[in-house]
């Protein structure tokens, strides 16, 4: 696992593609914070996270999306399969790379703190909801990276793996408005008056909002973890199908 | 060591490897043979765990691969017909990567130092896999296959697309590490097999036409012998006269190579031996023999039979080309 998280990790900044998404993640949470904190003054740093949360949705994609799909391509899968190492540890040593990569993207937080510490005058940071903000965008990532690292399993190709994986992120995201708008069309439909008991819990943003609040539930938690654990054995089956294929 | 019992693997309804087994002892170098989409590689892939069979086990000195995989895999070194290599990496880094990946526990530096001067790869090892030429991308591939010293190498066609010098190098590191190794190496290439291989497992169509000692492999397929002749006399009278014989099965003439001169092939049952009767005969009538020569059949030919005749232009045209 150890040998297979180091190399992953390492070939996001032997490619590219490490520092584009770290790149796009300083650019657009750069602007976001000059616009709001930094400009204005105002603390609220987690207003900023609140904005990168939807960049986020089409952001993780890319850091997932030639996990597995390039090693299939490349034939490396072999190598991989083939060596004395469980299907789980390919699979969380691929997660854990991708997460980690997430992580430094979301280190800038704390940095962007830090500058304003340094420059604005009496100034204070609410270190508080920062962290808890940063909990739930870290979260609510790791949620999507097990998914969008199941959809790289399903594929050859790194583009279909990242279109799908933006598409979904589009759905998860507005999922409280379209869960919303088909319970308000059945209403009509059939005068009735139901109200969301189970599905509006199942929305990723819903749990966010908790944390971005300053509350840390462990029951939100235990959701986001729930999506990982579901999204990691599903993608541990899908290897272990393609043996018996 | 290896060994593979009633192997099947379908791809849904067709039957990529139909029924396989054979076993590979230690110290051994044996040769898979057989035409392209013989069934070579989906075994290969099975026996390395890469692949599940449909039906059928495989044992690694005594693990089950799919009972015990950790154990048996530990085992294997594979060399897949394409080499397993990721391009953005400098081969010490592969090489470290894929040592830290199999869990090997051999001292580092001196082990992975040693696997590159084998295969004669230390001078590029700071070099991009990317940037590396067809022969040397393939020797990372093999020494991939060799780090932490497994007892069983499981090799895909290792010589497919190198040039003849490499082939031969590649060749010569094989043979070497079949002393201590099991090697099993699979190949179109007639002459290689040979070359290399103590035995020599043919494949076709996902059966085992044939197992035996590379010596040996003619023997199996033919019940008929050869002779080549070369006689000087009427031809018309020449043929009555070797048709006429006892054990021949049949006598034809191939060419002529001057006015009364012929040469002729003489088909014969292999139990007996016609060659004084052939020249006894010949004196008596007054045909001198200028040649004779016994053509036992070629590994060439042994193969094409084998392997059924519809590869046969296939194959001939590769054999020819090597």
């Amino acid at each position: 696992m150890g040998a297979i998280f180091k190399r992953d990790f390492f070939s996001y900044f032997t490619s590219t593609l490490g520092y584009i998404v770290i790149a796009l993640y300083l650019l657009l949470s750069g602007f976001f914070f000059w616009m709001i904190c930094y400009f204005s003054q105002y603390n609220s740093l987690v207003d900023v996270i609140n904005n990168m949360l939807y960049v986020v949705f089409f952001l993780v994609p890319l850091i997932t999306m030639k996990s597995f799909a390039e090693e299939k391509r490349q034939r490396t899968d072999q190598a991989l399969l083939t060596a004395p190492v469980k299907l789980w540890e390919i699979v969380l040593g691929k997660y854990l790379s991708a997460l980690a990569l997430y992580g430094i993207c979301n280190m800038v937080y704390f940095f962007y703190a830090l500058v304003m510490l340094v420059t604005i005058p009496e100034i204070t940071i609410q270190w508080g909801l920062l962290i808890s903000g940063w909990l739930g965008i870290m979260l609510l990532g790791a949620a999507l990276l097990s998914v969008n690292l199941f959809y790289s399993s399903l594929t050859e190709y790194q583009i279909i793996a990242a279109v799908i994986g933006m598409g979904t992120g589009l759905v998860l995201m507005l999922y409280d408005s379209i869960v919303g708008a088909i319970l308000s069309f059945i209403n009509t439909l059939f005068s009735t008056s139901y109200e969301l008991v189970v599905l509006d819990k199942l929305s990723l943003t819903a749990h966010y909002m908790n944390l971005v609040k300053g509350v840390i539930n462990p029951a939100d938690i235990v959701f986001y973890l729930s999506w990982v654990v579901l999204f990691m054995f599903l993608t541990v089956r899908v290897l272990d199908k393609k043996r018996w294929a | 060591m290896v060994e593979v019992k009633n192997l099947r693997k379908n791809y849904g309804d067709v039957a990529a490897v139909k029924d396989i087994s054979f076993t590979a002892e230690k110290g051994e170098i044996l040769g898979f043979l057989g035409p392209n989409g013989a069934g070579k590689t989906t075994t290969m892939n099975i026996i390395t765990g890469y692949l599940s069979a449909t039906s059928g086990t495989v044992t690694i000195d005594g693990y089950d691969i799919l009972d015990n995989p950790m154990e048996a895999r530990a085992r294997i070194g594979y060399l897949p017909e394409l080499p397993p290599l990721y391009l953005d990496m400098t081969v010490e880094k592969y090489l470290q990567f894929i040592y830290e990946l199999k869990k090997v526990k051999l001292p580092k530096e001196a082990h992975l130092k040693e696997v590159m001067e084998l295969v004669k790869i230390y001078d590029i090892k700071d070099r991009v896999i990317r940037n590396l030429s067809k022969g040397y991308k393939q020797r990372v591939g093999f020494a991939q296959a060799l780090v932490g010293n497994p007892p069983v190498l499981i090799l895909d066609e290792p010589t497919v697309g190198l040039d003849p010098r490499q082939i031969i190098e590649m060749r010569s590191i094989i043979k070497s590490l079949g002393k201590k190794h099991t090697v099993i190496f699979s190949s179109h290439v007639l002459s290689e097999v040979s070359a290399i291989c103590d035995r020599i497992v043919v494949i076709s169509n996902g059966v085992i036409t044939a197992d035996a000692k590379t010596e040996e492999i003619s023997n199996i397929t033919e019940d008929t012998k050869k002779l080549s002749l070369t006689v000087d006399g009427n031809s018309a009278t020449v043929l009555s006269i070797l048709n006429d014989l006892d054990g021949v099965v049949k006598a034809r003439r191939i060419a002529q190579e001057s006015d009364s001169v012929y040469s002729y092939t003489v088909d014969y049952k292999k139990t007996v031996d016609i060659r004084r009767a052939v020249f006894r005969t010949l004196a008596k009538a007054d045909c001198p023999i200028l040649e004779m020569k016994d053509a036992g059949m070629s590994l060439e030919e042994s193969f094409l039979q084998l392997t059924g005749s519809t590869k046969v232009e296939r194959t001939k045209k590769k054999g020819g080309a090597n």
